[in-house]
């Protein structure tokens, strides 16, 4: 079997093989294949994965001393979802930043925000957390700024700032374990603070929520998103708010519920949930501009997930995921064709879309599928999806449950006007009628996308075995 | 008794909270850089102190030394680390900001539309 | 408004923590460690054959955070070249005086350069026997570099050399790495190199070999991020905005 820390490796050395031969074709040719090797490597651990988690020794160093990882059944489908999603933006980034500046360096950075994102499934150790974690930041300040105009470095300096910020309340919350449990790794660290005093264990966890909670896109530090998400070329918006920003959710979330399982932090959690929800859906009903309203409808997407797995449940773990997966395909789906929109019609407001429907009748019926996904209309997945969560809440009970279910049934009903809105434009009347699809590799990548959430009610028999272990490793710490 | 340990701990954290504070409050970009780099210097510091030891010596073995009082290698390891990625994020930033002056002619955050909160 | 609630905020922070303080660190004389330090201390000369403990961490038991740390290294290079070409010539020369540094810097500095360099060598080269390693030392290589910026010696400092020395410096860390592949535990980073007499200069397996790699690397990131900061823009073209109507294509000079 081949080592997982080949998901650490390769996207690396692929990045720095492409910077020292500083070729178009051999970067992209390196961002196809490494992506595709890596989804075939998941695919291999998986079976073994769903069953026991596979501890990797680095260094042949064990922890305490060295630094453990570990590939779970979570890490494995997180690594596949990263994989694929990863090769698919690459795809339509082939055309689409087809006349952008320094495009080695695209992909060398796409790349490293990979690596990034692999480290942080594998490991179980909060500095080396701290470092890919920085290494996925640090990606995404230099990707969000590509563009380059006014709007691009400003909401590149403002994120950057909130996320340096969120280092330093991370870093505290490291020095305060460390010097707690006298180690790093996270099991240590668990024990350690089980038995500590509890000043220690609530100021490190909330340092390290509002830490890792930037990147997370939790209430309240993530005004950066919409500026962000929004000026950034629309291949990054698809990578960050496809599986960037979960993936940082699946990660605060998992180390707050085992390392931090001393404090009980669910009920914080679910209010910024709600929160979220409420900021996002309210804040997107507003919008004119289409990929400001993608990216509130992130925010709130975020809230729902982080919701579903505050609710402390199996039930409502493995609803968030399944949720997760839905968005990472309706939301790279959304933000690749609002790319092309743009691109067609010089515009970012959505009524100059009007009639765009005509002129790429692929695209936006992608689009209205990825979009009624994301509102859950059945029978797409999207639909399946926001009801498992819905019904993990009413199981659950309490207050807090019936009150998310509330907040989400009215965010659902926002969430269907501001998408509708958009569709009765792309496919109201418009003299324009020249064909203006996307290119091949960049109409591939979005099918792929979107067949998912059409598809994928299909998943559902193949996806509920396999997802009671999966959803295990948000709770535990194999 | 006030013991060394305390004192830098005191003052790590007040550079950490000083550093935020001009985070916050200052307007003008370089500032609000400056800032950030005063809090990891706060948190730097505070690490450092983790392994610190009354009397410790560092951790070199020289010929013929035994083990005795040396201070915690590990928080040194990790703030290596820390200055390493706090250098490049400085670098990142500040050219960043280098762009917007030429993009916009300034550098105050109240005059800048997209960096309102 | 945003600024009251932040400054609340990190009030609320500083009373929260000033009240954690005595609790914290209330034991004020510490006369022994109880961290997973003592175990790797007594271990290192065993695990890694460096006398210099902070090394032996940094490169062995907690090499995978080093190549993280390289890594972000990398990237701030990659990203300042990055939005460092977008500088308008005539916007950038504005920001700038030009200024050669005077007498001292241009006599003492060519005096002082082929010292410097050898300096951090032997820095790089002794980081398992004292204070020291790859990053101060390539710190330094970088200082004897930017002398030959400062002194205006070196227009133009060549980026494609220094990005190929990052790139093999990066594949090198990942090679040695590899090699723990073939050894008995097949794990990532062991040192397999055999250990030698502790102690000497050839000691320490791939520890050197791993220094000497970040020292190459941390030297020529640092120089590009200088360089690039200082020298007036080579290809003045702003970047294509992607999201606009396609315009032609725009050639790549220079940087990647």
């Amino acid at each position: 079997m081949v080592s997982p820390m080949l998901f650490i490796i390769a996207p690396l050395a692929a990045a720095f093989v492409m910077i020292i031969f500083n070729n178009r074709g051999l970067a992209i040719a390196l961002s196809l294949l490494t992506p595709i090797g890596l989804a075939l490597l998941g695919l291999s651990w998986l079976p073994f994965t769903l069953v026991q988690a596979q501890p990797i020794l680095v260094a042949s160093i064990p922890a305490p001393l060295g630094i453990p990882l570990s590939l779970d059944a979570l890490g494995t489908a997180m690594a596949i979802l990263v994989s694929a999603s990863a090769l698919l933006v690459v795809l339509y980034s082939t055309v689409y930043m087809k006349h952008g500046h320094k495009q080695v360096s695209y992909y060398a950075v796409v790349m490293l925000l990979l690596t990034a994102s692999f480290g942080l499934v594998l490991t179980r150790d909060i500095f080396n957390l701290f470092v890919f974690f920085e290494i996925l930041c640090i990606s995404s300040y230099i990707l969000v700024s590509w563009e380059q105009d006014g709007a691009a470095l400003e909401a590149s300096f403002k994120y950057m700032v909130l996320g340096s910020i969120g280092s330093t309340f991370l870093l505290v919350a490291i020095a305060l374990a460390y010097r707690v449990a006298g180690s790093l790794d996270m099991a240590s660290v668990a024990t350690a603070f089980a038995a500590a005093p509890r000043g220690y264990v609530v100021l490190a966890s909330v340092m390290f929520l509002f830490g890792i909670g930037v990147e997370a896109a939790i209430f309240p530090v993530n005004t950066w998103l919409p500026d962000a998400h929004s000026s950034a070329p629309s291949s990054v918006s698809a990578l960050l708010s496809g599986f960037v920003i979960e993936l940082a959710l699946v990660i605060t979330f998992r180390v707050l519920s085992t390392v931090f399982a001393a404090v009980n932090m669910l009920p914080v959690l679910q209010v910024l949930a709600l929160a979220g929800v409420l900021v996002g859906e309210f804040s997107a009903f507003g919008q004119k501009d289409l990929k400001r309203m993608l990216a509130y409808s992130s925010i709130s997407q975020i809230g729902i997930m982080l919701f579903a797995f505050s609710l402390g449940t199996p039930a409502g773990a493995q609803a968030g995921l399944s949720h997760l997966l839905m968005h990472a395909g309706a939301k790279s789906a959304l933000f690749l064709i609002a790319g092309y929109f743009i691109v067609r019609t010089g515009s970012r407001l959505i009524d100059d879309y009007q009639g765009l429907g005509r002129r790429m009748p692929v695209s936006a019926a992608l689009f209205g599928l990825a979009a009624l996904s994301l509102v859950g209309a059945p029978p797409l997945f999207g639909f399946f999806t926001k009801f498992q969560i819905l019904s993990a809440a009413a199981e659950a009970g309490g207050v807090m449950a019936w009150f998310g279910i509330a907040v989400i049934l009215f965010g659902t009903v926002l969430e269907a006007v501001y998408l509708f809105r958009v569709l009765r434009v792309l496919f109201g009347s418009s003299e324009q009628t020249a064909r203006a699809e996307m290119e091949w590799p960049a109409l591939t990548a979005v099918a792929l996308f979107a067949a998912l959430v059409v598809f994928g009610a299909l998943l559902l028999p193949t996806l509920s075995s396999m997802i009671g272990p999966i959803a295990d490793g948000l709770s535990t710490l194999h | 008794m006030i013991s060394t340990a305390q004192i830098l701990y005191a003052t790590s954290f007040a550079l950490i909270l000083i550093g935020l504070y001009a985070v916050v409050t200052q307007r003008n970009l370089i500032r609000i850089v400056i800032g950030l780099n005063v809090s990891d210097v706060g948190i730097n510091l505070l690490l450092v102190t983790l392994g610190f030891i009354d009397g410790g010596t560092v951790p070199i073995f020289a010929p013929g030394q035994t083990m005795g009082l040396m201070v915690d290698p590990i928080p040194q390891a990790l703030v290596l680390t820390s200055i390493v990625i706090g250098f490049g994020v400085t670098a990142l930033m500040l050219t960043l900001v280098m762009r917007i002056y030429a993009h916009h002619g300034t550098i105050d955050a109240s005059r800048l539309r997209g960096l309102k909160w | 408004m945003r600024k009251l609630a932040g400054i609340l905020l990190i009030g609320g922070l500083l009373l929260y923590m000033a009240s954690l303080v005595p609790a914290l660190f209330a034991p004020s004389v510490r006369t022994s460690l109880d961290s997973v330090g003592v175990p790797i201390i007594q271990s290192s000369e065993e695990v890694s054959g460096s006398a210099n403990v902070v090394t032996a961490i940094v490169v062995q038991y907690r090499g995978l955070d080093t190549l993280g740390e390289v890594t972000v290294l990398f990237l701030s290079a990659l990203g300042v070249a990055i939005l460092a070409s977008g500088l308008r010539d005539d916007v950038f020369s504005s920001m700038f005086a030009k200024d050669d540094g005077g007498f001292i810097l241009q006599a003492g500095g060519r005096f002082l350069f082929p010292f410097i360099i050898l300096i951090g060598v032997y820095i790089i080269l002794h980081g398992h026997l004292s204070p020291g390693g790859g990053f101060p030392g390539g710190v330094l290589i970088a200082t004897a570099l930017f002398i030959l910026i400062l002194t205006g010696e070196s227009a133009h400092m060549p980026h494609r050399l220094l990005n190929v020395l990052e790139g093999i410096a990066g594949l090198g860390f990942i090679g040695l790495g590899a090699l723990g592949f073939l050894g008995t535990e097949q794990s990532f980073l062991t040192n397999v190199l055999p250990k030698g007499e502790y102690m000497t200069l050839f000691s320490a397996g791939f520890i050197p070999f791993i220094y000497a790699m970040v020292g190459m690397k941390v030297a020529s990131e640092l120089t590009t991020v200088v360089a690039t900061l200082t020298e007036a823009p080579v290809n003045t073209e702003a970047p294509v905005n992607t999201e606009a109507p396609a315009h032609g294509s725009t050639q790549e000079k220079g940087r990647p």
